[in-house]
């Protein structure tokens, strides 16, 4: 009896231990996190082919590069990043549905490099299914505003405090009266009813305000009609690009003397400055936001020249925010200790004091739960003068002092 | 009106009146409305745009390539599309009116296809440091040269239709395939000779005027309607007639950008698109018929 019981507890004993091997190697004792190697995806919203092409694509080549240097030194908590891409062809009706695409492929952040106007169009998605979304380039400020800003963050100084300097270095140019020469875009639209009420509110008259198509052929009937009201100066609102080109062109060709403004489009696109015609970009003020005194700017040209080689024109606003972007990210990600979407949105609200490779050399950026816009002070956008169809140096007028 | 704005109207006249033309010829050789046109110009001008930013390859070559590659496409849819589809249906026009249409935005999506969805800036083919001025107008290089190859290609095809013998066979064969076939002329090969011709004249249009506003691989659209509409205007009684209804288009999208705003460019080229349609279908230069 004694033996036929020891054989039963032998045979139990030895099926429990099967058992428990078995289970140890499906199941494994350790917690999943700290053996998972699995990537942490990142989606990013582009324009591939639209009005934004110009500049996403310049800030989506950083992207790609700061992902890659993360990844070859580990990734992040162990895991490497993977980046999915969407485009919505600076179309704000296809933002919503894209992002919800990628969240669906598992993106637990979107990195919103699309228009503005695509930007703002994400947020209520964010929001909905609690997605962290960082727009490194975009300017609208409603982008890190409320309505449903719970998830939605901005990088750059938004079009506000460029209207803020804009409107200081008008006043101490003496210009009282300014004609403004747009594109038709949603997101020039959106950035123009933020930027123009902050220029009129500092005393300055808009005399003449002007649209154009994006497809247009010619803008010279346009441009004679801000001619004929005789500005002090003109302001040029547009995503860039060759439309850019033909309302700089033309300006040469029409107002030769008067002083003329962009916002931060064509001065951070490199290959559109050889398609003006000769000199016609020279005076030409734009809100750049690489500043010779930033250490962190000559290392990312650095780095951007080692990795794209002739393809890197340069270091625009663009990349350095883009580059930027993803190091917040990866920041947020480590303050999470995973990859859950709310706790990297809480991560991100407790990066204070960031470095970034864009703005002046004390400039910082900073979130924490009432404050998306990250910037610090005006002083991460710096006024550059074009000196022939190249940048010259900054604009000696005015410039924005760090806080 | 500002003298600039002339300058303006001549350039996009030009360029319009081109296309024009390229539909009026095919119209003349095949009997046949070539609505793809339009994309044609477009790939021309943004494989020159492609060719020379990407590929580095010098502008002459670029540009001759793209005009190559627009009349390869015009023959491919003679020989491919429209005949085949002609041969089948005997006599209707309206399926192989279709299969054009569809082309078209089958070449589109190529171009987008070889040479990427970005838009590309067009090449200039000449700039002058110190740009021409008349009056108050300032002229520029590229200006000069779509005047001046315009010119040249409707007084160069002026004198084909009337001193050579492929000329003089082509409206010939458009006024009827039949009875041209009857007394020997060899239809196929002048058919063919029409749309080469056809897509050569967009093959030149695309890359001329792609430097005043850059393009993209949907810009072959516009291209083929603002065409289409400057034929309506100027009408098929004169190989000149394309050239005043480019003009004519130009100068009401202008004045009315000038005195109206911009938006009321594309509402002031609907109505008058619809008074020709409603008052003039013929257009300004009609055919007369002797009796």
């Amino acid at each position: 009896m004694k033996s036929k019981a020891f054989k039963l507890w032998k045979s139990v004993a030895l099926t429990a231990l099967a058992a428990s091997a078995v289970a140890a190697l499906t199941f494994p004792a350790v917690p999943a996190r700290a053996q998972d190697k699995s990537p942490i995806v990142i989606g990013m919203l582009e324009d591939t082919s639209g009005g934004a092409s110009f500049y996403s694509q310049l800030t989506a080549g950083s992207i790609k590069v700061a992902i890659e240097e993360i990844n070859a030194k580990g990734g992040v908590l162990g895991r490497p990043l993977k980046l999915i891409e969407e485009s919505d062809a600076n179309n704000p009706s296809q933002s919503p549905a894209l992002v919800s695409r990628m969240i669906q492929n598992g993106a637990k952040v979107i990195l919103l490099n699309s228009g503005s106007a695509s930007a703002v169009a994400s947020k209520k998605t964010l929001s909905e299914q609690k997605i962290p979304g960082l727009a490194p380039t975009n300017i609208d400020t409603r982008i890190g505003s409320a309505p449903d800003q719970e998830y939605s963050f901005m990088l750059p100084n938004p079009i506000t405090d460029i209207g803020t300097i804009y409107a200081e270095a008008f006043k101490k140019m003496g210009v009282k009266t300014l004609g403004v020469i747009s594109d038709d875009s949603p997101t020039i639209a959106g950035i123009n009813g933020l930027l123009l009420p902050k220029i009129q509110a500092a005393g300055v008259t808009i005399v003449a305000q002007e649209k154009a198509p994006l497809d247009a052929n010619d803008v010279t009937a346009q441009i004679i009609r801000i001619k004929e009201k005789k500005p002090d100066a003109v302001l040029v609102c547009s995503l860039g690009g060759q439309l850019e080109v033909l309302f700089e062109n033309t300006l040469y060709q029409q107002l030769r003397k008067t002083p003329r403004f962009s916002l931060a489009s064509i001065g951070n696109q490199p290959s559109t400055w050889k398609l003006a015609q000769p000199n016609a970009l020279d005076g030409l003020v734009y809100a750049a936001s690489i500043a010779s005194n930033n250490p962190r700017s000559a290392a990312l040209s650095k780095l951007l020249t080692a990795k794209q080689g002739a393809k890197f024109l340069g270091l625009t606003a663009y990349e350095a925010q883009g580059y930027d972007a993803v190091q917040l990210v990866k920041q947020a990600i480590e303050k999470a200790g995973q990859d859950d979407p709310t706790l990297i949105k809480t991560g991100l609200e407790h990066l204070s004091g960031y470095k970034p490779s864009f703005g002046s050399e004390k400039f910082t950026i900073s979130f924490n739960p009432g404050k998306h816009i990250g910037t610090d002070g005006l002083c991460g956008l710096v006024l550059m003068q074009f000196k022939g169809n190249k940048p010259g140096a900054p604009f000696k007028t005015y410039q924005a002092a760090c806080d | 009106m500002p003298s600039q704005l002339f300058v303006s109207i001549v350039e996009i006249g030009c360029f319009f009146a081109l296309i024009a033309l390229g539909y009026l010829i095919v119209l003349y050789g095949a009997g046949f409305f070539h609505f793809a046109l339009g994309p044609y110009a477009m790939f021309s001008a943004l494989g020159a745009a492609y060719w020379v930013t990407a590929s580095e390859w010098p502008l002459w070559v670029a540009v001759v390539a793209g005009v190559a590659a627009a009349v390869a496409l015009s023959v491919v849819t003679e020989l491919l599309v429209v005949r085949p589809i002609e041969k089948r249906v005997r006599g209707e026009e309206l399926p192989s009116l279709i299969a054009v249409v569809a082309t078209l935005f089958a070449v589109s999506q190529l171009a987008g296809t070889v040479f990427g969805r970005k838009p590309f800036p067009g090449q200039p083919w000449m700039d002058f440091e110190d740009p021409i001025e008349w009056g108050e107008a300032v002229i520029g290089g590229q200006t000069v040269i779509i005047v001046g190859v315009t010119l040249a290609i409707f007084i160069l095809l002026a004198a084909w239709l009337r001193w050579s013998r492929y000329g003089q066979w082509l409206r010939a064969v458009g006024e009827n395939q039949e009875a041209a076939r009857t007394l020997g002329f060899p239809v196929a090969r002048i058919r063919l000779a029409a749309f080469a011709v056809g897509g050569l004249i967009a093959g030149i249009a695309g890359p001329l005027f792609s430097p005043k506003a850059g393009v993209n691989f949907e810009s072959g659209l516009s291209y083929s309607l603002f065409g289409f509409i400057a034929l309506v205007m100027g009408g098929t009684g004169s190989i000149w007639a394309p050239l005043a209804g480019g003009l004519i288009l130009a100068a009401l999208q202008i004045a009315a950008s000038y005195l109206f705003g911009s938006p009321s460019l594309n509402y002031a080229t609907l109505i008058a698109a619809a008074l020709f349609f409603a008052f003039r279908p013929e257009g300004l230069f009609a055919r007369r018929v002797r009796h």
